[in-house]
């Protein structure tokens, strides 16, 4: 029965605090049909709202995609806006027919954008396989780099404690001997962070055919792990 | 692996992965070890699952993965000089970029300049706007507009430059009025001044604000300027006015909660320490401050905080020169579309400067650096900036706004849990409000509302016009602007929210009026009159005086009438906004020049509205009885106002008394013998009145008073012969038509009880006719009476549709008449009679439909229509199924009203019905629970309306007829004992038992002949 206002009749003296739900779930946690009611109410001053809540999740994913050549120069802070500019532009379209969750969405246009960044900076360069396709996905064979360079970090990293350097390593090469597919699914999963669903919708599969690839992809992952110790182990 | 265990195992890793990132887990065994089962399989996964996140993990930790601040990054990247101009040292952060002092080489004099670092594609492609854009703003020249000198690019980044103004940003100076920021340092600790770091002007400047003489700010900023500056001139130019900064020094005391506000004095040699005690004004807790012969520091008051009249006559200064600049730009085709404390300067001089005309979009503009920031500049942003339109009054908006929060010291706007809240303002209200802030002198926040009201063509429609009215302000002036009275505001609320109004709303839109009509209760128009009673009998001696007295009171008078009249409308309006609740037509009333119908569902209104209904009509008796002697006309409409809601509060003797009061005074105004409109008043009155006698049973005063109406259409040639007089005898006819079979049902009594058929459930408030047709004679004479008045009014009322085809308000009435019919035709055991009518009514309503096809008013009536059966058969499939559709799609658009989900739980009873017929008795019933539930919430949700109290034990009954169908006495017995608890309950609470007496008697009954097998 929520009107968007808070009905100032003396009996719902409750009104507004303690029925939104906002209220009594954290701020984070909004389920889906309750911010695309906000984003239907509030426009883009909801717009607003949510993609600040999910500004630092949007980061990571477009720090962990972004080519390290153009790290130094672009600043994934103003890859986020330009985002938002589309999304503000694209948000009545999207209402009509929303198609994937708002959080997908967000990632969609994010990582748009960080495509036609990447072209800008490589003009020239122009690789065949770069074109942007319908599917706004990122295109596979750069996960490869992206995952080499997200990797890369952890070796350099300070904290040597969580995981070692010779087990980074032989992570690596594990995973360049997967397919593609695997690779992006491992690394939607693992270092964008996305839930099964999230995934399902950014490939555009039913939850259940991802959660088979994801699987798969991880049995694979395992496979060449044990490959790798075996080889190792006679080296 | 099987495809079945395949989803769980992903789900126990999805699982593991969030504990191990939440940190939550120590070992791939320790989470194995509750899974037994898929252990074999679940530790291979986790075991490469566990490897993957950690490393993630690690990565992450690594500082250098962590995202920098633009600028921080940017800054490395920064040159020290862009061609002709050399940067000096950094002046402040904005959303768009920084800006700096830079000396402009090739003349030798500073400026400031704006720096945006060039990201990705927004640079690329905004470079041309930006461009177009800086070159309009380069053309503007105004005391109040910032200058722009120039725009270039170096290494890909933009800046462009513009005249430095020696002054500081009006939300610093909110900030530090608002505590927000500790304020200020000394020199010694002077860091880089960035959003975060107290600025050293406010202080001074802000203090001068509160005195007399705008000009003193001058001093002030100049002042403060010479500490943080870097000059030697500067300093020693202050020298010679610091006499004023003695005056200063000493006004301002005490300290704020331990944290020190300072107004850094000056720090020269020709300052005369010796005359500001600083010990005599500091107070501080003791740490140290004030270090001699160099800054002192004293220390600002709350009370000399306090925002008073001189300070808000400077603002209005302020605003006002800018409203002047914006309407330069406006006229030379430039918005500023940015219009925000943030982006206007107040100098030395005293004088406000807007910049970054143009230059900047608020959607452009985010400091990504800061959560919220977003929000932040969204929030001087007019309504139809998010639609993505401006005009010159999007900017007037935005200064609304602005002056709003200079002169409360809140913010206008907020975004409170996900909505947009204006200050101070309930929920849902589309202004802020100045209610806590009263000292704001009330022309002034009239100014401001109309500034930044949210329909743009409630605003200033030129920025010229705010300054006009500001200044007239400033010159004690009466000004232009006028507040919407509440009433006013009421009923363009109203008129937003018919929902709202109409129902959840009723209570508290009644509320509203209630406390708008208590505001101009007559017993401050008393004292009014009293007072211009008493100066008349003093200027006795006075000729000229006394006409002043008198045109006073007629001003008085005016204003009460005026008053009246606005809270007629009001109450007209609340009404009107029922009108979705088609059930049943008593009157029609004449709003703004249309007719507009306006339906009173009988027994509809809650205990909350009869309450606020009640105080309605002791404001409208009291001003009745009043003023009976200057304003007879209007004290009929009281009194008549008084008898509706007397008569929808079931008061029907006391409505009665009233629309006889109301009947005199009709008769004892005077109007000229053209006017018609008395003697329609007089009429629809009498209408009224046929109503209260029906529903009292006194059918025989019901009819006398029909004929009395009559008598006077006749009477009035003019008033017969028009169109309105025409449609009243028809409405007319029509209520006593509907009212006598209402009643009829009402009372005629039950002579066996009515078990079958089960699948003609009963419509709300009518009972199907007895099965062997017993009535008794009275009924008989009655129906004949109302038959005719049905069979004339449809003759008036087509007449009427054929001549004046576009009025909605005869077809629609025409459409009742035909229901009406229907009914009559179930009595007379006619059905094809009843056939036609209905087929009539629902063609009419449907070309209604096509015409209106957003009047949600007519489609109810259609489906309710459509819903309608006739005599002895069941409604058609087809024209039930549309029925319903009609009705979800009304509740999918207004969930909140109640008789459409009524209406929908009278379709289901109906269609269950039909289902019965066809032998699916399980899908019968499954369809009568669904509609039970239905009722059953509106029962509980409206525990005092009628209506849904007597549907839901209808509908229980029907299902204890089901039950008893089918074999399940115990249940069935169950069934009818809850639905006559539910009625007893409200039975002893109703002034007018009648109905539910009946209802009741036939569920005793009902029990009584199950428990009998």
């Amino acid at each position: 029965m929520d009107s968007g206002f808070a009905s100032s009749d003396p009996k719902n003296a409750k009104s507004e605090p303690s029925s939104g739900p906002e209220s009594r779930v954290p701020a984070e946690s909004l389920c889906s049909e309750q911010e695309l009611q906000l984003l239907n109410q509030q426009g883009v001053a909801g717009l607003a709202i949510l993609f600040e809540r999910y500004r630092s999740r949007l980061e990571k994913i477009v720090e962990f995609r972004m080519d390290e050549r153009i790290k130094r120069r672009v600043d994934p802070a103003d890859v986020l806006q330009e985002a938002f500019m589309e999304l503000s532009t694209r948000l009545a379209e999207f209402l009509e027919r929303p198609g994937v969750s708002v959080f997908i969405w967000m990632r969609q246009k994010t990582i748009q954008n960080l495509i036609d960044v990447h072209r800008e900076h490589f003009r020239g360069k122009r690789d065949p396989n770069k074109e942007l396709n319908q599917a706004p996905n990122w295109n596979s064979n750069e996960t490869g780099l992206s995952i080499n360079a997200f990797l890369a970090a952890s070796m350099t990293s300070p904290s040597q404690h969580i995981i070692k350097v010779e087990e980074v390593l032989k992570l690596q090469s594990a995973i360049q001997m997967l397919n593609e597919l695997d690779r992006e699914v491992i690394a939607l999963r693992h270092f964008e962070q996305l839930t099964n669903l999230q995934v399902a919708e950014v490939l555009n599969l039913s939850p259940t055919a991802a959660s088979n690839r994801y699987i798969r992809a991880i049995s694979r992952l395992s496979e060449s792990l044990t490959d790798e110790s075996r080889n190792q182990g006679k080296n | 692996m099987s495809s079945e265990a395949l989803p769980s195992i992903d789900l126990l890793v999805e699982e593991y992965s969030l504990l191990l990132r939440q940190g939550k887990v120590g070992s791939v065994e320790d989470f194995v070890s509750r899974y037994p089962q898929q252990a074999e399989a679940l530790r291979r996964l986790l075991v490469v699952v566990d490897m993957v996140e950690r490393a993630a993990l690690q990565a992450a930790s690594n500082p250098d993965e962590t995202s920098d601040t633009k600028f921080r990054q940017f800054e490395k990247d920064i040159p020290h000089s862009f061609g002709d101009f050399e940067i000096v040292r950094e002046l402040g952060r904005g959303g768009m970029g920084i800006v700096y002092v830079a000396k402009q080489r090739s003349l030798k004099r500073l400026v400031a300049l704006k720096v945006l670092p060039s990201s990705g594609p927004q640079a690329i492609k905004n470079r041309q706007r930006f461009r177009r854009e800086a070159e309009s703003a380069a053309s503007l020249h105004h005391t109040n507009i910032v200058p722009v000198f120039g725009i270039g690019e170096q290494d890909g980044i933009l800046f462009y430059a513009m005249q430095l103004i020696d002054g500081v940003p009006l939300n610093h100076v909110l900030d530090f009025l608002q505590n927000r920021k500790s304020a200020i340092k000394d020199k010694e600790n002077h860091d880089t001044l960035d959003e975060h770091s107290p600025q050293l002007i406010p202080a001074q400047a802000v203090v001068k604000l509160f005195q007399s003489d705008a000009r003193d700010i001058a001093d002030i900023l100049y002042h403060a300027n010479a500490i943080q500056g870097d000059s030697t001139e500067r300093v020693k130019q202050t020298a010679v006015e610091s006499s004023k900064s003695k005056f200063l020094a000493s006004t301002v005391t005490m300290e704020q909660g331990g944290k020190q506000f300072g107004v850094a004095t000056l720090q020269h040699s020709n300052a005369e320490p010796a005359q500001i005690n600083p010990n005599s004004l500091l107070e501080n807790d003791g740490s140290q401050s004030a270090k001699p012969n160099s800054t002192q520091s004293s220390v600002l008051s709350r009370k000399s905080f306090e925002l008073n009249a001189t300070y808000f006559r400077n603002i209005s200064r302020l605003i006002a020169s800018a409203a002047n600049a914006l309407q330069y730009a406006h006229q030379q085709g430039i918005l500023h579309r940015d219009i925000k404390p943030g982006n206007l300067l107040l100098d030395r001089d005293a004088t406000l400067w807007i910049t970054d005309f143009g230059l900047a979009r608020p959607t452009d503009i985010a400091d990504v650096t800061q959560t919220g920031e977003i929000v932040g500049t969204l929030r001087y942003m007019a309504p139809e900036q998010f639609q993505g339109q401006a005009d010159q009054r999007t900017d007037i908006y935005s200064l609304g706004l602005t002056l709003f929060e200079l002169l409360t010291l809140q913010p206008a706007v907020e975004f409170a849990q996900g909505k947009l809240k204006y200050f101070n303002s309930d929920s849902g209200e589309l202004q802020p409000s100045f209610s806590r802030h009263t000292n704001v002198p009330r022309d002034l926040q009239t100014i401001c509302l109309k500034a930044c009201a949210h329909d743009t063509s409630q605003r200033y429609q030129h920025a010229r016009e705010l300054e006009e009215d500001l200044r007239r302000f400033l010159d004690d002036r009466p000004i232009l602007a006028r507040r919407a009275t509440p009433i006013e505001r009421f009923i363009r609320w109203s008129r937003r929210n018919p929902a709202l109004a109409g129902f959840m709303g009723l209570s508290a839109s009644l509320l509203i009026l209630i406390l708008i009509l208590q505001a101009i209760s007559n017993r401050e128009k008393q004292q009014n009159i009293a007072k211009i009673q008493e100066e008349y009998q003093r200027a006795e001696e006075n000729v000229k005086q006394k006409s002043q007295a008198l045109e006073d009171a007629r001003v008085a008078t005016q204003r009460a009438e005026n008053n009246l009249q606005l809270a007629m409308e009001a109450f007209d309006k609340v009404v009107t906004n029922i009108s979705s609740r088609g059930l049943n037509m008593n009157s029609i009333t004449e709003i703004d020049g249309e007719s507009e119908l306006v339906s009173f569902a009988d027994a509809e209104l809650n205990s909350a509205d009869i309450e606020l209904l009640d105080t309605l009509l002791s404001f409208f008796d009291r001003f009745a009885q009043e003023n009976g002697t200057n304003l007879k006309l209007q004290s009929a409409t009281a009194s008549r106002r008084v008898g509706d809601i007397q008569f929808h509060l079931g008061r029907l003797p006391e409505a009665e008394k009233s629309y006889r009061k109301s009947l005199e005074y009709y008769e004892a105004a005077v109007v000229n013998d053209e006017d018609v409109s008395k003697d329609l008043a007089i009429v629809e009155v009498y209408t009224q009145l046929v109503q209260v006698n029906a529903r009292q049973g006194n059918m025989a005063v019901a009819l006398a008073t029909q004929q009395k109406a009559r008598q006077i259409l006749e009477r009035n040639q003019r008033l017969k012969s028009s169109e309105q007089g025409k449609f009243a005898l028809a409405v007319l006819l029509n209520n006593i038509a509907s009212s006598g079979l209402r009643m009829g049902t009402d009372l005629r009594p039950r002579s066996r009880p009515n078990l079958f058929p089960p699948f003609r459930p009963a419509i709300a408030g009518e009972a199907p006719p007895p099965p062997n047709n017993v009535q008794p004679p009275g009924v008989a004479i009655r129906m004949k009476q109302e038959i005719e008045a049905n069979k004339e009014a449809r003759r008036i009322l087509m007449e009427l549709v054929s001549q004046n085809p576009q009025t909605e308000a005869y077809q629609i009435t025409l459409a009742q008449n035909y229901r009406d019919e229907v009914r009559i035709s179930r009595f007379l055991r006619d059905p094809s009679q009843g056939d036609k009518a209905i087929a009539e009514a629902i063609k009419i309503l449907q070309e209604l439909r096509a015409q209106n096809p957003n009047s949600l008013l007519i489609q109810y009536q259609l489906a309710e229509t459509l819903g309608t059966p006739v005599s002895g058969k069941p409604v058609e499939y087809q024209r039930l199924n549309e029925a319903l559709r009609i009705c979800d799609r009304l509740i999918e658009l207004q969930p909140n009203i109640p008789e459409y989900r009524a209406l929908r739980g009278s379709l289901l009873v109906r269609q269950a019905g039909l289902r019965f017929a066809n032998g699916k008795r399980d899908e019968a019933e499954q369809l009568l629970q669904e509609a039970i539930e239905y009722q059953k919430s509106l029962a509980e949700q409206f525990p005092d309306v009628l209506i849904y109290q007597i549907t839901y034990a209808q509908s229980l009954q029907m299902h204890a007829n089901y039950l008893v169908d089918r074999g399940d006495s115990q249940q069935a017995l169950a069934k009818i004992d809850l639905a006559i608890r539910s009625l007893e309950r409200i039975r002893k609470s109703r002034p007018q038992p009648f109905m539910l007496q009946n209802v009741i008697n036939r569920l005793v009954e009902t029990r009584n002949s199950i428990t009998s097998k």
